[in-house]
């Protein structure tokens, strides 16, 4: 009854056909916890390095201040000095790809579009995340207007399913704008912002995206995800952590009509056809911060996306 | 075949002093009034190469000594000759000239006061009232933009070009400011050798060495020559003098050589009054798009790209051009790429006419259905229609090297590894096709299904270029256990490596280059989980001091 009635409005809110499709991570926990079991399959999206952001206001966040507060605390705020300001890690590029490339599976037709200034983004790299690369058209503009307006015409043109977009911050009319356009043409936009070559971090600003999204590299330390070997004995040999499995610490800072949450998503080692594995462990408040994780509350799940799974019938 | 073409010739007798006045107008330092010559160094002296109508009245000449020229007339304004800027004009002149009919050439040197544009008029003289009205509408505007011209009609290009050049009236000083039909002429269709027959034999366009020669024979006006055997005068004064009179008389063709290819796909449209507003521009626009896309839905083809020219009243052409990426015949579509364009344009005091043009065309039979992309590890997905089409409107704006595939090539070194591709595939690609036209031989035909191994350790980030690091090994070939980079430590956890990766064989033609360019690849983390791409380029095993580079950023 209220699912149904949830449904109603939302259909009422967005204008669009499809405008209510959500499309699973592929994460499960993570999938839990998103309103519908996934990512919108028409909206606005950001996904922020996690350098960008202030600790604080991060766990303010997931303290349950309300997102307004948040965005208006300061435009700007000091990024901790302990060589964050190196510049960024390539987790939120990786998330970014990660959830590009479910967006672009779940669709029947359209394409993949990655907007940037630059050149520096590595296909070969992103194919364990799901994207391949002859389904990824780059536009590189080094003009933030050019870029917002590709964006638009990327979202607007109906035959993209996804288009992420290397921005710097946008204003509210600029996002409510690419919210438009992405109901309009049915597409999914993501916004990823960056933290290279900035001194100083600007904490995004009001929004209205859907979910935003922050993305740290944390340590593999067993102590706090607790997976680390048992990905490499599930996949039936034992391998050892190197620098393969990636850990990512991701925060749901806000999410539209859901709530926000932190996960800690393991890739740990590869299995040989390149479907990738990721354990997701729960939420749990307090686990960093004690440093401790009494009982993590992890759930481990085959992130097969398409490549992959072409990949096994091959082999 | 004469009575098939009409052509009008302009001749433009005073090009370079005008550009010279044109060029100083608005600059500080303003030409004094007074005769004014133009000068150019020849063979250690310097000549006179034009002269304006004060000083043609005074006696000068070109050709003239400088010296010569200050004792006859003392007060003489000089300036040096721009050859380059006198044909740029010229060029422009004759763009503008487009306005009138798409197959426009130009003739004779600017500098030497020879300049001309030929143009074909026989489609497209009724567009202007006929002959006499395309004339007098020609003359009058280049004589508002300030260029003096001669014009003529006639049924050929030579014929035309004589009455322009030496016709009634062409040696008075003054002929600017005398009667109006001394600077235009009409032939009519067939009279040619009637018109020329009284005209000296410098309109044929012979060289100066042939004109003094008949001239010592006392042949010296067209008509003359005409009545002569022709065996007689080809082997007495070379082939040419026969070849120019032919071509005169519409004997022989003689093609206009166009400044650009002709559209076999066009449309243009004159206004009575200039149009200025971008509301009215897109209008007249979408008119000419509905004809051009008619003609070309009629003969099954489509565009691959459009060029619109806009002619400004004082004498410019804008000239827009898009590419499509496939053959086009949507008028929308076009109008949304050229719209691109007609942003911020300036249209000064009015467009009084547009034309747009199809430069090359494609059957559109290629592309009926869906395409498919020849493609890599991925399900081939089809390139819809409206895919095209945002590709043609990112790429018009952006520029098409801006939008593109970023596809695997075979090759060691991560940096070479991935190519730029088009961001469609040429149409009619079947999928699995032998890419035999492919210019690179080292992109494979398909893509292997699976992934190669290595892939699954590379970034997704590859610097584009690679940042230096300080980094301490604690055994030579080990990884490293510290990295610095502007000034801050990363403490290194997790190590993974070396990856030896070499250039091609090819790329390095003596055997210690090889050694030299290979690099070692590090995959490490850092404490604060952070992982890094890092490589050594030298070290124990090449024989000369290791140096690090951070060149990738894993997820």
């Amino acid at each position: 009854m209220l699912e149904a009635l949830r449904a109603k409005l939302g259909a009422l809110g967005r204008p669009g056909g499809g405008a209510g499709r959500v499309v699973p991570l592929g994460l499960g926990p993570v999938d839990a916890g998103l309103p519908g079991g996934g990512l919108a399959a028409c909206g606005v999206h950001e996904i922020a390095d996690a350098a960008l952001a202030d600790a604080a206001l991060a766990d303010a966040a997931l303290a349950g201040v309300p997102h307004a507060d948040i965005g208006h605390a300061g435009a700007m705020a000091a990024l901790p000095d302990d060589g964050l300001r190196l510049g960024e890690d390539g987790a939120a590029t990786g998330f970014a790809a990660w959830a590009a490339g479910r967006l672009l599976a779940a669709s029947g037709a359209g394409g993949a579009v990655w907007i940037a200034a630059e050149d520096d983004l590595y296909p070969p790299g992103l194919v364990r995340f799901g994207l391949a690369p002859a389904d990824l058209l780059h536009v590189r503009t080094p003009r933030l207007r050019d870029r917002l307006w590709a964006l638009e015409e990327c979202l607007r043109s109906g035959a993209v399913a996804v288009a992420v977009a290397e921005l710097e911050a946008i204003d509210l009319t600029a996002g409510r704008r690419l919210q438009l356009a992405a109901e309009a043409g049915g597409a999914a936009a993501i916004l990823l912002h960056r933290a290279a070559g900035r001194r100083r971090a600007t904490v995004l600003s009001a929004s209205p995206a859907l979910t935003r999204w922050r993305v740290a590299a944390v340590p593999a330390d067993p102590a706090v995800t607790a997976v680390g070997k048992r990905v490499g004995r599930e996949a039936g040999r034992e391998v050892g952590r190197e620098a393969d499995g990636a850990v990512w610490r991701l925060d749901l800072v806000r999410c539209r009509d859901g709530r926000p949450g932190r996960w800690w998503v393991d890739w740990g080692a590869l299995r040989p056809a390149g479907v990738a594995w990721a354990t997701v462990v729960a939420p749990l408040h307090r686990a960093e911060r004690g440093g401790r994780m009494a009982a993590p509350a992890d759930t481990q799940c085959a992130a097969g996306y398409a490549a992959g799974e072409r990949g096994e019938q091959a082999a | 075949m004469a009575s098939a073409t009409r052509c009008l010739a302009v001749w433009l007798p005073a090009l370079a002093i005008e550009g010279c006045r044109r060029d100083a107008v608005g600059v500080s330092q303003a030409l004094p009034a007074g005769p004014l010559a133009l000068t150019e160094g020849l063979r250690g002296r310097i000549v006179l190469t034009a002269v304006d109508a004060m000083a043609a009245a005074a006696g000068l000449t070109p050709g003239l000594p400088l010296a010569e020229a200050r004792a006859i007339v003392p007060d003489l304004v000089t300036r040096s000759a721009r050859p380059d800027r006198d044909a740029a004009r010229l060029a422009a002149l004759a763009d503008w000239c487009e306005r009138y009919s798409p197959l426009v050439g130009v003739t004779g040197a600017p500098a030497a006061g020879e300049g001309g544009v030929l143009i074909d008029i026989a489609g497209s003289a009724h567009l202007f009232g006929g002959e006499a009205a395309l004339l007098d509408d020609l003359v009058d505007r280049l004589g508002r933009f300030g260029h003096a011209a001669r014009a003529a009609v006639a049924g050929t290009p030579a014929a035309a070009w004589a009455v322009a050049r030496v016709g009634p009236g062409h040696a008075t000083p003054g002929w600017r400011a005398a009667a109006a039909d001394i600077a235009r002429a009409i032939v009519p269709a067939g009279s040619e050798a009637a018109a020329l027959a009284a005209l000296p034999l410098e309109g044929l366009r012979l060289g100066s060495a042939a004109v003094a020669a008949l001239g010592r024979v006392g042949i010296r006006r067209i008509g003359e020559l005409a009545g002569l055997p022709r065996a007689a005068l080809a082997r007495r004064y070379g082939e040419a003098v026969v070849t120019r009179l032919d071509q005169a008389l519409g004997r022989r063709g003689e093609p206009i050589s166009p400044r650009r290819p002709v559209p076999r796909f066009a449309a243009r449209m004159v206004f009575a009054e200039p149009i200025g507003r971008s509301e009215d521009v897109a209008a007249a626009l979408d008119r000419l798009l509905a004809r051009l896309c008619r003609d070309l839905a009629e003969a099954g083809l489509g565009a691959r790209g459009v060029d619109l020219t806009l002619f400004r009243v004082d004498g410019l052409a804008h000239r827009c051009q898009v590419g499509t990426v496939r053959p086009v015949d949507r008028a929308g579509h076009l109008a949304r790429l050229l719209a691109l364009h007609l942003d911020g344009l300036d249209a000064g005091f009015g467009f009084d006419a547009m034309a747009l043009a199809a430069p090359a065309v494609e059957s559109m039979a290629a592309v009926q259905g869906e395409l498919v992309v020849a493609d890599a590890c991925a399900p081939a997905r089809p390139v819809s229609t409206p895919l095209a089409e945002l590709v043609d409107r990112l790429a018009n704006r952006l520029g098409t090297a801006a939008v593109r595939r970023r596809l695997p090539r075979q090759s060691h070194l991560p940096d070479r590894a991935v190519a730029d591709r088009p961001a469609l595939a040429a149409p009619g690609a079947a999928p699995g096709a032998s890419p035999g036209a492919a210019p690179d031989a080292s992109l494979p035909a398909a893509w292997p299904v699976s992934w190669p191994d290595g892939w699954a350790e590379r970034p997704v980030r590859l610097l584009a270029r690679p940042q230096p690091l300080d980094a301490v090994a604690p055994v030579p070939d080990d990884p490293p256990v510290l990295l610095r980079r502007e000034g801050h430590s990363h403490r290194i956890l997790r190590a993974a490596g070396p990856e030896r990766l070499s250039p091609e064989w090819w790329l390095a033609p003596e055997r210690g280059d090889l050694a030299a360019r290979t690099r070692d690849y590090y995959r490490v983390e850092d404490a604060a989980g952070r992982r890094f791409w890092v490589v050594r380029v030298g070290g124990h095993a090449m024989g000369r001091p290791a140096r690090w580079y951070l060149h990738g950023l894993f997820a």
